[in-house]
């Protein structure tokens, strides 16, 4: 289906178009998108101060000098996975935002 | 003297922000002409700046002036809950709107009035029709269900006659019924409720002595009750009976029970036109039905969109009328309304009150008028958005008394700085600073639709500033203790080394990674440049990393507490001198401020001496034994393990007798000179404000001041007194809740993360499965961290910084004893404050 029908396009969770595909619900998608952003930014600074051989680490490690490297390897690729956790999660707000926008705002009457 | 500076002549009162005390108020009085009321008390009520007195104290809610119109402005409210319930049963989709209304003016509030009757008159009609209607169409259904089910069951009737009577006669009956059945039998059909046919079989058997037969068929649909709109399930019955008398009695039995009857033919042909009748009827039926359906949400339709803004506006209308009924009527026919004013405000109420009485058209113009009094004023601080979270916590423990010192300014940086040396962390306070900064940047969206949130939410979302301002605090506080996630940052080079690694090396050369490593500044791994700021990242990896940051945390908790309490006795000197209680000042005062430096001052001087002039090489004297020793063993020469300076003993010989010297005078002083000086008056034992509303003439009220007797003053000053030096100690250990609840977060810190994050790296399979778990436990590190770390241990440190300052920083000048300005306005009324 091409376009967005308002009707219809809520209920259907795998279309052809990629701007309308709705996985994850909106709080999910904040929620793991907030995550990832966190978790990327700190995985790979952790890396790079594995990769620098910082002293602080040391206890993280067994003691063993030699794994720097190793440890410094797995940070940086746990960060990539962030990344791309981040950027579907990112996708999914904006697919949940599209949807969102649709529907006029409602409230409760409040007395 | 700036006199002749023309700019300042050209400033006006509302200029000179007042942040230090409460705004100067005035009582005022209004006198309105009864056509201009309405319309000068609305344009009030948006400026929200006055706070009306009620003088009709004692008179009966029902007696008052303007009762005619809170009936009609509640009638009005009555109307719109009904029109609220409609739109509920529909579940119609009511759009939001965030724009706040005006209260309308008296034309438009007829039209109003008359508005809503004429909508819930059409709506109630339109709901009884549809009512009927749908009775009508129940009830052809079921007639229909009856024929359809009158052919199987005198086909049934037919079989018992045809056939033989034992094998479709239940037990139940007799034998003379069995024999009669082939004659003809009256019968009686209907509908009833599924539940209720045991019941009626029971009945019917009882009542007929036998002589009537049930046969009930089920009906698959469900009749919806036209009023409940429940679904109930029912069955078709046919009764066999013979007789009239039978008859009378089965069908009074079908009244009390609830079941329809129909009339119906025996014979096929007339049921077969009855029932093409019933089928053209219902036709008919659906479709007026759905066109009466149609026409109540296209009217539900028309009320949806402005209902919101119609309770807003009976809701001010309402509010006006209550305010109204506070005035008294004048012998001349003028309304005089009383209340508080701001001075600052003072135009603001005059050229409203003007502008109200210009729309409503009347000549008579408003008069205000300002009047002296002695009575006390509300207490009224102007606050802004920042500001306005520090207020309402200072408030909630006690509202400051009329134009003494506001402790909320001050809150502003101390309490987050406080609330920092609590939680400590970079990395906690940053998250903290972005949840706060992200409510701040939002705060327009969130304030428009603040009525759809919940009151938890609420309350963080009404924090936002101080969220922020303490992450803030907390990131500073981070970089002192240099702590981000339990870990160092080493920014500037440390100032520590390893000078001798071999007693760290076991036997085969390489590091034992078992040995534990304590840092001594005696030794040659203090290299003697300090680190420039916050804790040298070192001190992390020492095995005696706890025994320094223990101690230096709890003296920073001694310094920063006397900071604060010294601050709060200053502020009590602003406090007597703006009141003019000089007495105090000698009395009370300075022989605080000496006690209180006397004990805890010289114990910071001991601290600072130590940090600065003791030797690391050699024990030095435990502080607070020393402390405990000046009182305990007062006059004996101090013992070489004590010794800190020469002249400690005269010094703190000294110390001792001035600081006791201090109590007798804080004790009796103020009593014996105003027992022997009367002529120096001291407002300072007045009685508490009492309610003001309670007096009846024109607000020429003086406060009394009695005249205690000596002794009452004696007793009074004695509870001062010994508050005051209990006190002092008691107040300066609890300041040293800073460093528990700050170890307790460093540990909860560092257990997060070696028992999370150091499990998750020491798993070492695979370079492909690494990663993958590094994930899962930095999930489950991030999730603990926030809900534990951030979320609990922020509200502890929040509650524990509160209440220094609630306690430990306000007991020493605050009184507290002042009620808060609640003007009448509408937009405090709609957002949910509750005065009357």
């Amino acid at each position: 289906s091409s376009g967005i029908n308002a009707e219809y396009g809520q209920h259907y969770y795998i279309t052809n178009n990629l701007s309308t595909m709705r996985i994850l619900g909106p709080k999910v998608s904040n929620c793991f998108f907030l995550l990832s952003c966190w978790g990327t930014i700190m995985l790979l600074l952790l890396g790079i101060f594995f990769q620098t051989k910082s002293v602080i680490l040391l206890k993280d490690i067994g003691y063993d000098e030699d794994r720097y490297e190793s440890a410094a390897l797995t940070c940086f690729i746990a960060g990539g996975i962030y990344l791309v956790i981040g950027v579907i999660t990112y996708w999914q707000k904006v697919v949940n935002d599209r949807y969102s926008a649709l529907e006029p705002e409602t409230t409760t009457i409040v007395f | 003297m700036m006199v002749n500076s023309p700019c300042f002549t050209q400033c006006s009162e509302a200029d000179m922000s007042k942040l230090l005390r409460s705004e100067d108020m005035s009582l005022i009085q209004i006198f309105l002409s009864q056509e201009a009321s309405y319309n000068c008390i609305r344009e009030l009520g948006e400026l929200g700046a006055v706070q009306f007195s009620d003088l009709n104290e004692g008179v009966n809610a029902f007696s008052r002036n303007y009762v005619s119109e809170i009936r009609r402005s509640e009638e009005m409210e009555r109307r719109l809950r009904f029109f609220a319930g409609e739109i509920e049963r529909e579940k119609l989709p009511v759009p939001a709107d965030y724009t706040v209304p005006p209260a309308p003016n008296p034309k438009d509030l007829i039209d109003l009035e008359a508005t809503l009757e004429q909508l819930e008159g059409e709506t109630r009609q339109i709901n009884a029709n549809q009512e009927a209607l749908l009775r009508n169409f129940y009830e052809l259904k079921e007639l229909k269900h009856v024929l359809n089910s009158a052919s199987a069951f005198f086909q049934e009737g037919a079989a018992i006659q045809q056939e033989g009577l034992k094998e479709r006669l239940t037990p139940k009956y007799d034998e003379e019924v069995a024999a009669q059945v082939s004659r003809h039998l009256s019968f009686l059909c209907g509908v009833i409720n599924r539940a209720k046919i045991p019941v009626f079989e029971r009945v019917l058997w009882r009542a007929s002595r036998g002589k009537a037969l049930l046969r009930h068929m089920e009906i698959e649909e469900m009749i919806k009750d036209p009023v409940t709109e429940e679904d109930i399930p029912k069955s078709t019955f046919i009764v066999y009976f013979q007789g009239e008398q039978l008859k009378m009695r089965v069908k009074k039995i079908c009244e009390g029970l609830g079941a329809t009857t129909y009339p119906c033919k025996e014979d096929w042909e007339e049921r077969r036109q009855t029932e093409a009748e019933v089928d053209k009827r219902l036709q008919e039926l659906t479709s007026i039905l759905s066109e009466t359906k149609n026409h109540r949400f296209r009217m539900l339709n028309t009320v949806v969109s402005s209902i919101n803004s119609w309770i807003i506006q009976v809701r001010k209308v309402k509010a006006i009328w209550y305010t109204m009924n506070k005035f008294k009527k004048t012998e001349t026919g003028l309304l005089h309304a009383e209340g508080w004013c701001p001075k600052l405000h003072l135009n603001d109420v005059d050229r409203a009150l003007k502008r109200g009485a210009q729309v409503a058209g009347s000549e008579v113009a408003p008069i205000l008028n300002t009047v002296t009094t002695r009575r006390t004023p509300p207490t009224y601080h102007r606050t802004n958005k920042l500001t306005k979270g520090y207020q309402a916590i200072i408030d909630a423990y006690g509202v400051a008394t009329y134009q003494e010192i506001n402790p909320a300014i001050f809150a502003i940086i101390t309490f987050p700085f406080l609330f920092g040396i609590m939680f400590g962390d970079i990395g906690h306070g940053c998250i903290m600073f972005l949840a706060g900064l992200y409510f701040c940047l939002k705060e327009n969206y969130f304030l428009k639709r603040l009525k759809s949130y919940e009151e938890i939410f609420l309350m963080l979302f009404h924090g936002r500033y101080l969220i922020m301002m303490n992450g803030l605090f907390a990131m500073y506080a981070g970089f002192l203790y240099n702590d981000i996630f339990s870990l160092s940052l080493n920014i500037f080079g440390s100032g520590w080394q390893i000078s001798n690694f071999t007693q760290y090396e076991n036997s085969t050369g390489d590091i034992d990674p078992g040995k534990t490593y304590g840092l001594d500044p005696a030794t040659d791994d203090w290299t003697g440049k300090p680190y420039p700021f916050g804790i040298d990242p070192f001190w992390n990896l020492a095995e005696n990393k706890l025994t320094f940051i223990n101690s230096y945390k709890m003296k920073l908790a001694v310094i920063l507490g006397l900071a604060q309490m010294t601050f709060g006795l200053v502020i009590s000197l602003f406090n007597y001198k703006f009141k003019g209680k000089t007495l105090d000042v000698s009395c009370t005062f300075i022989p605080q401020m000496i006690f209180l430096q006397c004990l805890i001052g010289y114990l910071v001087f001991m601290i600072f001496f130590k940090w600065f002039m003791c030797d690391p090489s050699t024990p030095q004297p435990s502080l607070l034994i020393c402390l405990i020793n000046m009182f305990l063993k007062f006059g004996s020469p101090i013992e070489p393990e004590m010794h800190l300076y020469d002249m400690q003993l005269y010094v703190q010989s000294a110390l001792v007798v001035i600081s006791v010297l201090c109590i007798p005078w804080m004790f009796g002083a103020k009593p014996l000179v105003q027992h022997l000086y009367p002529r120096v008056r001291q407002a300072s034992y007045a009685p508490l404000p009492q309610s003001y509303e309670q007096f009846e003439n024109d607000g020429e009220e003086e406060e009394e001041e009695e005249e205690h007797g000596f002794m009452d003053m004696m007793v009074h000053q004695g509870i001062e007194t010994i508050e005051f030096t209990l006190g002092c100690i008691s107040n300066t250990a609890s300041y040293l809740r800073l460093w528990a609840l700050s170890l307790a977060h460093a540990e909860l810190s560092e257990v997060l993360w070696t028992m999370i994050i150091g499990n998750g790296l020491a798993i070492d399979i695979n370079k492909y499965i690494n990663p993958i778990f590094l994930v899962i436990t930095f999930l489950f590190w991030a999730v603990a961290t926030v809900v534990i770390l951030i979320i609990m241990e922020g509200l502890s440190a929040f509650l524990h910084a509160l209440r220094l300052h609630w306690v430990e920083f306000q007991n020493k000048f605050y009184e507290g004893e002042g009620r808060v300005f609640a003007p009448f306005s509408f937009e405090r009324m709609l957002n949910g404050a509750d005065d009357d």
